[in-house]
């Protein structure tokens, strides 16, 4: 049951100016006092937040959200994803979009370790500009192959349906994501004709939730990845919900996600994908 | 070597271990750089002379209370070896945690980080404070006592110092800078 709170990242990220006030305020009134704390101490000039200082705490917490990708393995576990889809079809040049990408660290990693091969082209999209901007400027510095738009990933035109055979991904995106959205988002994926998507999200339950709690108080710094770190746990969707979901955007994706039982810790599958490939 | 020897040397090397990993965390989760070995071992360096900027003062001031009052050596060893005691199994664990992250294969090895990196990082301040208390028993002395809160306070410290360290540079870098990222804890 998908829990209805808001992350901080979600409420900061909308695009448009937010006032501190009213942000604090809808916090204050969905019961989440502890954010609403948080968000009564963001910088604002004349009751908005400053724009350039949000667009920085987003970068900082992204960088943070990258070490639990690293400490979970993330590339690896989609790489191998991928590279499993593609021994099928190893001549058919591929492009990989990494739907809200943040700072892109999926895909760098990717094209940092090439272990995809040849003719896979990486590209991330996030909404967020100045996430992709540092992204872009990340992949820069080291020199990678890949590369980074700002928008919607499932627009067409936008990172897909030109012809060229694309697998969509994401990681910790779904749970940003309402019951009601899923669907539509599976769809949108069905319209551009993508060849597969695998999506990496949380596997919910309690002792997800337990260790979110503890790895956020041990590794984070910033309140807001605190914060949001043990939410996400707690929204993150379960595979029944997500493949209901992806059976009704996408019916014949073939559909795949597994959970594990409720009470028994997978400690190597915090994260899990659901996952359909084209007919 | 006797219990005069280990005792100090133990804590040293605990000490040393320690500062180098805080330096480690504090670095972690920075750049958003993908390759950063070499900066991964500045970091560990830069946590073991920060420990021994902080600590280096606190031992100071033991070694100073010794030599004026030798017969008080033996309150600061027995001090000493209940809080080795303590941090030992403790640094044992951690230890071998790292060794496991290190031969596991990628697979495996968030179990190290998700059984015991974390919870340890997440316990350490607490298994810190608890060794005071052991030492002040041990000890029965309201310098040793200081001396051991003095020593924790400050390992406790490397990271949060290194935290406003980073914040600092972060400053200090034009913006658009991949490496300019920091915060405050």
């Amino acid at each position: 049951m998908m829990i209805s709170v808001y992350e901080l990242t979600d409420l900061l990220s909308t695009g448009e100016p937010v006032s501190r006030d009213a942000l604090v305020a809808q916090l204050r009134a969905g019961g989440q006092r502890r954010a609403a704390r948080i968000a009564a101490r963001l910088p604002v000039r004349g009751g908005v937040l400053v724009g350039a200082e949000i667009d920085a705490l987003l970068i900082r917490v992204h960088c943070e959200l990258q070490r639990l990708g690293e400490e979970l393995q993330l590339p690896r576990r989609v790489a191998e994803w991928i590279v499993r889809f593609r021994a099928g079809r190893p001549a058919t040049p591929l492009r990989v979009v990494d739907v809200g990408c943040g700072l892109g660290y999926v895909v760098r990693w990717l094209a940092a370790y090439e272990m995809l091969g040849p003719g896979v082209e990486l590209v991330g999209v996030d909404l967020n500009r100045a996430l992709v901007t540092r992204a872009a400027e990340l992949a820069a510095a080291e020199r990678l192959r890949c590369r980074f738009i700002a928008g919607d990933a499932l627009a067409p035109g936008v990172a897909g349906n030109d012809g060229v055979s694309t697998v969509v991904i994401s990681s910790g995106l779904l749970h940003h994501l309402s019951t009601a959205e899923l669907p539509a988002f599976f769809a949108a994926q069905r319209a551009l004709g993508v060849a597969a998507f695998a999506h990496w999200d949380i596997d919910p339950g309690p002792w997800t939730t337990l260790g979110a709690r503890v790895f956020h108080r041990a590794r984070m710094r910033e309140p807001v990845s605190r914060h949001d770190g043990v939410l996400s746990a707690r929204r993150a969707h379960p595979a029944g919900v997500l493949l209901a979901a992806a059976r009704a955007g996408a019916p014949d994706y073939r559909p795949a996600c597994a959970d594990g039982p409720r009470w028994w810790p997978r400690l190597s599958d915090v994260l899990r994908p659901v996952t359909g490939i084209a007919p | 070597m006797t219990a005069a020897g280990w005792v100090p040397a133990g804590l040293v090397v605990l000490a040393a271990l320690d500062g180098a990993f805080a330096g480690f965390r504090s670095s972690c989760g920075r750049t958003g750089l993908i390759r950063r070995r070499r900066e991964d071992i500045r970091a560990h360096l830069r946590g073991l002379a920060t420990a021994a900027a902080l600590l280096g003062p606190v031992a100071g001031l033991v070694l100073a209370d010794v030599l004026a009052r030798p017969e008080r050596w033996d309150r600061y060893l027995a001090a000493g070896r209940v809080m080795l005691l303590l941090y030992l199994p403790f640094g044992a664990v951690v230890l071998a945690a790292l060794a496991g992250y290190a031969v596991l294969g990628w697979r495996r090895r968030f179990l190290a980080t998700a059984l015991i990196l974390g919870p340890c990082t997440f316990a350490r301040p607490y298994v810190a404070a608890a060794g005071v208390v052991l030492a002040a028993r041990a000890g029965g002395d309201l310098l040793v006592t200081l001396a051991a809160a003095a020593s924790v306070a400050a390992a406790c410290a490397v990271e949060p110092v290194l935290d406003r360290w980073w914040v600092a540079t972060a400053r200090r870098r034009p913006p658009d800078r991949p490496t300019g990222t920091a915060s405050r804890r």
